[in-house]
This record gives structure tokens, C-alpha cells and sequence, in this order.
């Protein structure tokens, strides 16, 4: 997404996100597009942690698409990961802009199918934000490495 | 085992009022198998029985009241029975209307059958 | 029943009083001290205010309540007497009255307060049911010295007299419950979680009543978060069984909820019949006072 864009959907997307959290109780929740770039976060208190998160989570989603891409199953819906004490959850969300990405990790006080219930309720509300309508995707290969950083900036402050 | 689970839930389905039942992990939030009448969201139902499970669980282990048996919801439209052993629990949704009494036995059968 | 006042609404009486302590909102300002369980401040705001205003009814009907919840039933009296003063056909002050002279044993005057009472409201259970105290009362006492068979009805006479003046005193507002076996106690919750009537058997519950309530929290959103998400409609209660004890949650207007206890071995129907019956002694209790 371009920088330009960033300030409003941030902001757009910070309600949203306080719901969810609150909703599902997940410990923390991340928004990234499919290149990385992060557009909301809940719950992180360290810049490195969100990019690592959001590298490896853009790396996910590209795997599960091409992996449903091949077998034939059209979409990816979510993936679940459920550890001893924290529990993953990725899914996608389809945006009149671009398709973004949820990395939602709770613990004991939340369960995948409170996540997965609420989740289906936040997509709608994203897809439906008037943000999303104006902003587009970073087009230029030259401000790619700018925008990913842009994005960071946005959702923490500079002392962070 | 899950025909075992399915007769029983047809079973208290069959009572009057009952809108649907299901047998819920009550780690994930999800049914583990179901018998729901039309329009009743099974998905829902299981999440937030997990989660209403999961809550009163630990008010009762904190007030020291010991473990949790049971939760019965009411409401102006309906009730919603839970019955719980460990990590799995046993859901009924019903009208207001429901024979209760009869939704109880068939639920400590379905509970009596979890814990063998 | 009054409304829970909002942060706003307390800063603006708040200012209105400091401005000018016998200005109209210090009524609502001292009975939403009172709903804080602040009862010292709400009796000095009732005590000053009707210094310049002595002419409030609200403000002595309220400061009467005040009296008798901190246990002073003479000066909750005294309040009343100057509510009937300024208002003759006051309900609620007829029948404080009533039920104070009930318990003295002045049954002519206690007869008189509670006839007018019930002629302004017929149907007020607590009023009936002193009524009925009153006639077990007149009835034994012109039969005192007839046959001890007769002792059977005035015991019973006196479990009423017990549950009436038990609904004078907001810690026994669920006393006329304590005789079924199964019941382990009750309490009316604020929604900050503090007990405005009631009491829970520590030794049988293992806690204090506002320390569960606010356990108990967590459990209560989330009863209300599902029958709103499963179109089951409002909810109204929860019951959990566990294995020391039936709790049973029944949800009022204004945010306040009614905690009852049971024996883990009482029936369902038994617990939420009782529950029921809590319930109503609570509403008579939150709507004006026992």
C-alpha cells in the first residue's frame, strides 16, 4: 500500500482491531497485505517482533495460496496452529484494495472457534471500511522497501 | 464411540423444545458432532458454550466451589444447557417452552456416556 | 427505580449542591452516594439539603431508608412521620410506619399505617404480608391463655412477623428463605459489585458475597454475550452447578443482580424457584424500600 494511503487506513483500522481483540480476547493481533507491510497491530510492544511476525506470516499465506492453488481448492480459508500454551491463527481478508491478512495468537482464555466466529464479523467490517476504497497498492518496485518501513511507523510510536 | 454420541444427541434433539444439541471440544470451541435444527448456527453455539464453560470454570475453581457440572442459561426466547466433563461438553439449545426436566436426564446420559 | 446516575450527571449535582445544599438535586445526589454504599456522605447531603428544604418528601423518605439500612429504625421513624406530615397519603411512608409499630407490638397504630398503605397500593407483597402478621398477632394475643394447639399458628404468626421485619433490615431481606434447608443465602449485587441487601453464608460458601460477585463477573458477561449472540433474547439468568454449591444469577434492571446460594444436592426446580423468590423480594426491595 502507498505511504500516501497509510494514514487513513491505519487509522480506519485501529476501532476494528480494539473490537476484535475484545471480542475474542486474543493476546495479540496483527494486519499485514500480503507483502508484509504491516496496517494494524494490537498487542505487540516490540518493532522487531511485528516484522518478524509479519515476514513469516506474508511467507504463510503465499505458501497456503500456492498450496491451493495446487491441489485445486480454490481459496485458503484459515490455518490453525495450535500449540501447548499459544495458539496461532492466520486467515485472509478480501478489501476492495487488497487482500490483507489477520495474525491473531491467543492463549487458554480464547479457543480457535471463538476466533474463527468473530473473525467472519471483522472481515465484513474491513471490507466494507471507505479507507479501503481510495487506497491502492504500492505499484512502483522503487518505493516497495519505503512503503514496507512506512507502515511500521504508522502503527508505533517513534520511541518504540 | 461417534454413533454412540449421535443416537444420544438424536435422542435429546427428539425432546419437545429442543432445538439442537452437540457435543463440544470445549478447548477449540468447536463441535465435535451435532444435531442443530435449521438456523440455529452450530458454530456459534459451540464457541460461546466454550467460552461461558471455560469462564464459570474458573470463577468456580477461584471461589473454591470445586469443579463445574452444569450451566443453565435463560433467556426470553430460550435456554441453552450445558453440561460439562473435562474438556468436553455436552449442548442443548432450547425454547422457552422446553421440557427441562427431560432435556437434564437425556443430558447426564450423553455425560454418563463421555466419561466411560 | 431510580436509574444509575452517570459520571456527568453526579458532577453536575454535585456542583449544584456545593453551590447550594438545599438545591432539588441533592436528593439524587445522596441516593447515588447511597447506591455507591457511600451511606455517611448520602446522609449528610440528606441532612444539610433539608436544612434550607425541609419541606422534601423524597429527601426524608430517603434519609429514612438511609437510617434503616444502617439499623436505626427509631430515627428511620422519626423520617417517615415527617414525610406523612408534609404528604398525608404517602405509601411508602405508611407503611415504614406500619411495620415499625408492627414490630413494637403497637398493633392499633400499626393497623391504621398499614390499612392506608395497602389502600394506596393493594397489591405491595410486603404490605400483605404484615397485614396478615397483624391479624396472627391480634388473634393470638385476645387468645393467649385458649389451648396450646393454638401455639402451632401463632409459631407460624411469627415466622411471618420474622420475614416482615426481615424485610426492614436489608442484611435479612432473604432471611424468610433461610428456613428451606437447601438455601445457603443471597444477596442483591450493584453493578460496581457491592451487596446492597442479603448475606451469604461464609462458612457454606467459602467467600464473601462481593468477592464472588466479582469472580462471578467474567461468567455474568459472558451468560449476557451469548444470549445476545445466539438470538436467545435477553437474558435473565444463569444457573451453575459445581460441586460445593448451585449458584443462581438473576439479572435486574439498572445493572443489579440477584446472587443466591443452594446446597450442591438441591433440586434445579427448588433452586430456581427460590431464585424467583429472591428475585421478588428484591424487586419490593430496590423499588422504594421494605
Amino acid at each position: 500500500m502507498r505511504r500516501a494511503d497509510l494514514d487513513q487506513v491505519v487509522a480506519a483500522l485501529r476501532q476494528p482491531i480494539e473490537t476484535f481483540v475484545g471480542e475474542t480476547r486474543v493476546r495479540i493481533a496483527l494486519l499485514i497485505n500480503r507483502s508484509g507491510q504491516v496496517l494494524g497491530q494490537y498487542g505487540f510492544t516490540r518493532k522487531y517482533e511485528v516484522v518478524n511476525v509479519a515476514s513469516l506470516a506474508a511467507s504463510a499465506s503465499a505458501a497456503a495460496t500456492a498450496l491451493a492453488e495446487l491441489t485445486g481448492s480454490q481459496r485458503w480459508t484459515h490455518l490453525h496452529h495450535g500449540g501447548a500454551t499459544r495458539q496461532l491463527f492466520i486467515a485472509p481478508i478480501q478489501t476492495p484494495s487488497e487482500e490483507i491478512i489477520l495474525v491473531a495468537i491467543f492463549d487458554d482464555d480464547s479457543s480457535v472457534g471463538l476466533v474463527q466466529l468473530f473473525f467472519d464479523r471483522f472481515g465484513e467490517k474491513l471490507a466494507s471500511l471507505e479507507a479501503f476504497r481510495d487506497a491502492a497498492p504500492t505499484s512502483d518496485q522503487s518505493n516497495f522497501e519505503q512503503d514496507l518501513e512506512a507502515g511500521l511507523e504508522h502503527v508505533f510510536l517513534p520511541d518504540q | 464411540m461417534k454413533k454412540l454420541f449421535e443416537d444420544m444427541l438424536d435422542r435429546l434433539s427428539r425432546v419437545p423444545g429442543v432445538r439442537g444439541a452437540m457435543i463440544v471440544d470445549a478447548q477449540a470451541g468447536v463441535p465435535i458432532v451435532e444435531e442443530m435444527a435449521e438456523g440455529v448456527a452450530g458454530g456459534a453455539v459451540a464457541a460461546m458454550a466454550a467460552s461461558l464453560v471455560k469462564r464459570s470454570a474458573k470463577a468456580a475453581t477461584t471461589a473454591k466451589f470445586g469443579e463445574l457440572r452444569a450451566i443453565q442459561l435463560e433467556a426470553a426466547a430460550g435456554h441453552l444447557i450445558i453440561a460439562s466433563h473435562r474438556d468436553v461438553v455436552a449442548v442443548a439449545v432450547t425454547r422457552v417452552d422446553a421440557q427441562l426436566g427431560l432435556v437434564r436426564v437425556e443430558m447426564r446420559n450423553v455425560l454418563e456416556a463421555l466419561k466411560r | 427505580m431510580r436509574k444509575s446516575a452517570a459520571p456527568a450527571e453526579l458532577q453536575r449535582w454535585s456542583e449544584e449542591v456545593a453551590h447550594d445544599p438545599g438545591a432539588p438535586s441533592f436528593v439524587p445526589l445522596a441516593d447515588a452516594y447511597r447506591r455507591q454504599g457511600n451511606r455517611d456522605a448520602a446522609v449528610r447531603v440528606c441532612l444539610r439539603g433539608l436544612e434550607r428544604n425541609p419541606g422534601n418528601v423524597e429527601a426524608h423518605l430517603l434519609l429514612a431508608r438511609l437510617y434503616l439500612e444502617n439499623g436505626d429504625r427509631e430515627r428511620a421513624h422519626d423520617e417517615w412521620g415527617f414525610a406523612l406530615r408534609l404528604d398525608a397519603d404517602n405509601f411508602e411512608a405508611h407503611r415504614g410506619v406500619g411495620f415499625v409499630h408492627l414490630d413494637r407490638g403497637d398493633f392499633g397504630i400499626a393497623r391504621r399505617h398499614l390499612d392506608r398503605a395497602a389502600a394506596a397500593r393493594p397489591d405491595d407483597p410486603a404490605v400483605q404480608e404484615a397485614l396478615l402478621v397483624l391479624t396472627d398477632r391480634l388473634r393470638g394475643a385476645t387468645a393467649q391463655s385458649q389451648a396450646p394447639a393454638e401455639g402451632n399458628a401463632r409459631g407460624q404468626g411469627q415466622g411471618r412477623l420474622a420475614s416482615t421485619v426481615a424485610a426492614l433490615d436489608p442484611v435479612k431481606l432473604f432471611d424468610p428463605l433461610r428456613r428451606e434447608t437447601p438455601f445457603l443465602g443471597a444477596v442483591i449485587l450493584d453493578a460496581h459489585g457491592l451487596v446492597l441487601a442479603g448475606a451469604l453464608s461464609r462458612d457454606a460458601t467459602g467467600t464473601d458475597a462481593e468477592a464472588l460477585g466479582a469472580i462471578l463477573s467474567g461468567a455474568i458477561e459472558e451468560a449476557a454475550r451469548t444470549a445476545d449472540l445466539l438470538d436467545l433474547g435477553a437474558w435473565r439468568g444463569i444457573m451453575l452447578e459445581t460441586e460445593h454449591a448451585q449458584l443462581h444469577i438473576t439479572v435486574l434492571p439498572d445493572q443489579f443482580m440477584v446472587l443466591l446460594a443452594a446446597d450442591p444436592g438441591a433440586p434445579a426446580g427448588w433452586v430456581v424457584r427460590a431464585a424467583q423468590r429472591a428475585t421478588e423480594l428484591s424487586r419490593s426491595f430496590l423499588q422504594g424500600g421494605a
